[in-house]
């Protein structure tokens, strides 16, 4: 489903590396868990899973194919099955919910059928069930930017929920949440999962807790390499405080 | 997490120090000032073989006439009927340029041309170089100029009018407006290239909504400049009261020519109120994601800017109507033959005589022209500037500026400084000035002083004035607050916008050029009458390379005031 080979990310040419060469296969069915301070580089490996940004060295495999070999339309057609819940959200706060939520399914539609559905959107039925899966239904016909933060992460994810992707990557998508809601999220993210076992889930979050409970492989990182690669019934809470520990290390006296 | 998940595309460019900036902004300074002497002295200054002192008769009753204009009901119903023609002429422009701007900024935003993560090819980038370039041809050449070929092709057309409005409109707007679009953050539509949606499509959903607001706030700002293109048009035979305007003056009838100009300084300041109330609203506004519910005051929930734009869209039909504009001349046989007969006529260009020598010579005289008229407007605009601001109502204390009547003053002599054509200000200062440079410098420059004096007092409206305040508090004198609080805050502004207009006046020295009034303008409009169309595109030419050498320069300018 997606393969990092060696992958290295650095941001300036000769830069520190925020990946570093790093291995990291995920199959169907996996509900992945990144975990590690910040800096550790998920949200480089969470950009180079969707396409945002090239590997500096390494290969990114995505559904077998390495994506530096595709053609533009094979991309297009490849990234069609891939959705992220970005960390910033990336909503257009102009528009209203509907169409925030209706931009999931871009990647089926020409710039006809967009400009038609901003002046009449479709799908109503489907967007207003996504929506209520993640607890906001009555905001449907809001403009974005007058939700609150929490409001807006919840329109993120109903826009994955509705675009239906093979790979679904998320990035601190409870963020902004409070825990009851944050928990709720996730269920819905492991249920979409579960929907279809040809389906996966990576997630990069800061919660030990919801990474226990809602995944079934957990990924330490550190500096950009894995400290860790388990299955979450081997990963104890203690690995996951030493992960983050260290980094109060340098700051003893 | 400090890292961020999109990844920085722009390739590093040198941060210039503050010295490099200083001494090239010194640079920059010398250079204008040697050009400023250079143009002056080519205009000549000694005044006894430049003024025509009987000249000055005639000057006068033509502004003794400004309070007994022409009332008889005949005429006032012509006034009436031509105030709605160069309307008409004005909205369809505008309509047509924005429609122009919508398909065309996406065209030339640099976003359209970048690919997702990596850098753009090579094939991206001639295709955006490409772009712009067929854009920016358009846009340096003036409306006039294309209301003279056009009136070639398609003869006494309503269509003539509105396409040489909406075209150089048009690229200008998608000028603008692909810079509006790079400005919109790309978090949106990169998430949705991402997940699959094309280039286009994601500029759709994801950047045009955000954009389309600042668009619709610029185009109103084009319609106020529309009308007085619309006049100008008028004079060199488009029809509406420019046109009107040119018979009056040939038959020296100033209470009638008083009559129209009351009425196109009325229209114009309409607009004016109309287009800067709108830019107002827009900049009070913008969304605030920090902000709870209610708290954004959106393009949709303002009753006025619904009702501006839903009024102007609704004023096109029937702005077609009263035209009687029809599209069928656009393909009809006789236009097809007559198009590619003057095409035909005028290539290859060709220099014409006189030869290199008096093209060179008449550029020369283009830019000195250009260059006294702006630096007499920007002089003038910049002093009245701050009386022209208008009053923000204070809780107290000593005022920073003079009273209001004296803004309302201000403010109505920069109205009749824009709102009266060029051409008529050029034919005025016929009458003093003997042939030359002058005539078309005092004409310019009375124009584009009622220009800056506008854009620039906006600049003082906008600016806080509270040091300027406290100042004052602490016992300074007016001109004393000014000079230590104002005038360094808005110095930079003034300079921007005067380097601004640089490109705008070359362009526009061909309205005063059709008068008779130097440079390449004349040149032109002494080939027309000869049907020199060889020589009429050689002339063209020149004048969009220099166009295009005024924005680059003055691009590169105000990069060093930042």
């Amino acid at each position: 489903m997606l393969r990092l080979d060696a992958v290295t990310v650095r941001y300036t040419p000769g830069g520190v590396a925020a990946v570093d060469n790093l291995h990291l296969t995920v199959e169907p069915g996996e509900r992945v868990a990144l975990v590690g301070p910040s800096g550790a580089g998920k949200s480089s490996i969470l950009a180079v899973a969707n396409g945002l940004m090239l590997p500096s060295s390494g290969t990114a495999e995505v559904f077998g194919v390495d994506t530096a070999a595709l053609s533009r339309r094979e991309h297009r057609a490849t990234r069609r099955r891939i959705g992220t819940v970005h960390q910033d959200f990336a909503l257009v706060g102009s528009l209203r919910v509907i169409h925030n939520v209706a931009a999931g399914r871009l990647g089926t539609w020409g710039p006809l059928r967009a400009l038609r559905s901003l002046v009449r959107p479709t799908d109503r039925d489907e967007i207003h069930a996504v929506l209520e899966r993640v607890g906001i239904p009555e905001k449907l016909w809001y403009r974005t930017d007058q939700l609150s933060g929490g409001q807006q992460q919840r329109v993120a994810i109903a826009r994955v929920l509705f675009q239906q992707p093979d790979l679904l990557l998320a990035d601190e998508p409870v963020s902004s949440l409070d825990p009851t809601r944050s928990k709720s999220v996730l269920d819905v993210l492991v249920e979409a999962c579960e929907a279809d076992p040809a389906r996966a889930l990576i997630t990069s979050i800061h919660d030990a807790p919801l990474a226990l409970s809602h995944f079934t492989r957990i990924v330490g990182l550190r500096d950009g390499q894995t400290v860790f690669d388990e299955p979450t019934r081997v990963v104890t809470p203690e690995m996951l405080d030493r992960l983050y520990a260290f980094e109060d290390t340098p700051f003893d006296p | 997490m400090t890292i961020e998940t999109v990844a920085p595309t722009d390739t590093p460019t040198r941060t210039p120090t503050p010295t490099s900036t200083g001494r090239r902004r010194r640079g920059w300074a010398a250079i204008i000032v040697v050009l400023v002497i250079w143009s002056t002295q080519r205009a000549g200054v000694n005044l006894p073989d430049l003024i025509n002192p009987r000249g000055w008769g005639q000057v006068r009753s033509f502004f003794a006439a400004m309070v007994r204009p022409d009332l008889s009901p005949d005429f006032l119903r012509l006034t009436v009927e031509e105030t709605a023609v160069t309307l008409s002429y004005a909205l369809l422009g505008t309509a047509l340029s924005v429609a122009i701007g919508i398909l065309g900024g996406p065209l030339l935003s640099e976003r359209l041309w970048r690919p997702l993560a990596g850098e753009p090819t090579t094939r991206a980038r001639w295709g955006w170089r490409l772009a712009r370039f067929t854009f920016a041809v358009p846009r340096s050449m003036h409306e006039v100029v294309f209301g003279l070929i056009l009136l070639n092709i398609l003869g006494l057309d309503p269509l003539v009018a509105v396409l040489a409005i909406g075209v150089p409109f048009g690229a200008v707007t998608a000028k603008v407006f692909s810079e509006l679009i790079d400005e919109v953050p790309s978090d949106a539509e990169r998430a949705m290239r991402a997940a699959g949606a094309g280039r286009l499509t994601a500029m759709i959903f994801g950047v045009v909504p955000t954009a389309l607001g600042d668009l619709l706030s610029y185009a109103f700002y084009r319609f106020e400049c529309a009308i007085r293109s619309a006049a100008v048009l008028g004079i060199v035979g488009a029809g509406g009261l420019g046109f009107q305007l040119a018979l009056s003056f040939q038959s020296l009838r100033y209470d009638q020519m008083w009559t129209l100009l009351w009425a196109l300084i009325a229209v114009g300041g309409m607009a004016d109120w109309w287009s800067s109330s709108v830019r107002r609203r827009r900049s009070d506004s913008g969304p605030d994601l920090s902000a709870g519910e209610g708290a954004s005051h959106s393009l949709e929930r303002d009753p006025f800017l619904v009702a501006s734009a839903a009024g102007g869209a609704l004023m096109i039909p029937v702005a077609w109507w009263w035209l009687d504009l029809s599209l069928s001349s656009l393909w009809s046989p006789r236009t097809r033959r007559l198009g590619a007969e003057l095409a035909g006529d005028a290539w290859p260009p060709q220099v014409g005589p006189g030869g290199w020598r008096s093209l060179i010579a008449d550029a020369a005289d283009t830019v000195a022209l250009a260059m006294l008229a702006l630096a007499l407007a920007w002089t003038f605009a910049s002093a009245l500037a701050f009386l022209a601001a208008r009053r923000k109502r204070v809780p107290g204390g000593p005022a920073l500026l003079p009273g209001r009547t004296l803004s309302w003053l201000s403010r109505f002599v920069l109205l009749i400084a824009r709102s009266v054509p060029p051409p008529v200000w050029a034919l005025l200062a016929v009458f003093v000035f003997l042939p030359g440079l002058w005539p078309g410098v005092v004409a310019l420059a009375i124009y584009q002083f009622g220009v800056l004096g506008r854009l620039e007092g906006e600049v003082v409206e906008n600016l806080d004035d509270r040091p300027g305040r406290a100042l004052r508090a602490a016992g300074a004198s007016r001109s004393g607050a000014i000079a230590y609080a104002t005038l360094p805050a808005v110095s930079t502004r003034f300079v921007a916008l005067g380097l601004y207009r640089w490109e705008v006046t070359i362009r526009d020295t061909v309205i005063v050029g059709v008068v008779g009034a130097a440079g390449l303008g004349q040149r032109i409009s002494e080939q027309t009458s000869s049907f020199d169309y060889q020589g009429i595109l050689a002339s063209i030419a020149v004048l969009v390379v220099l166009t295009v050498a005024a924005d680059i320069a003055s691009a590169a300018i105000r990069r060093t005031l930042r």
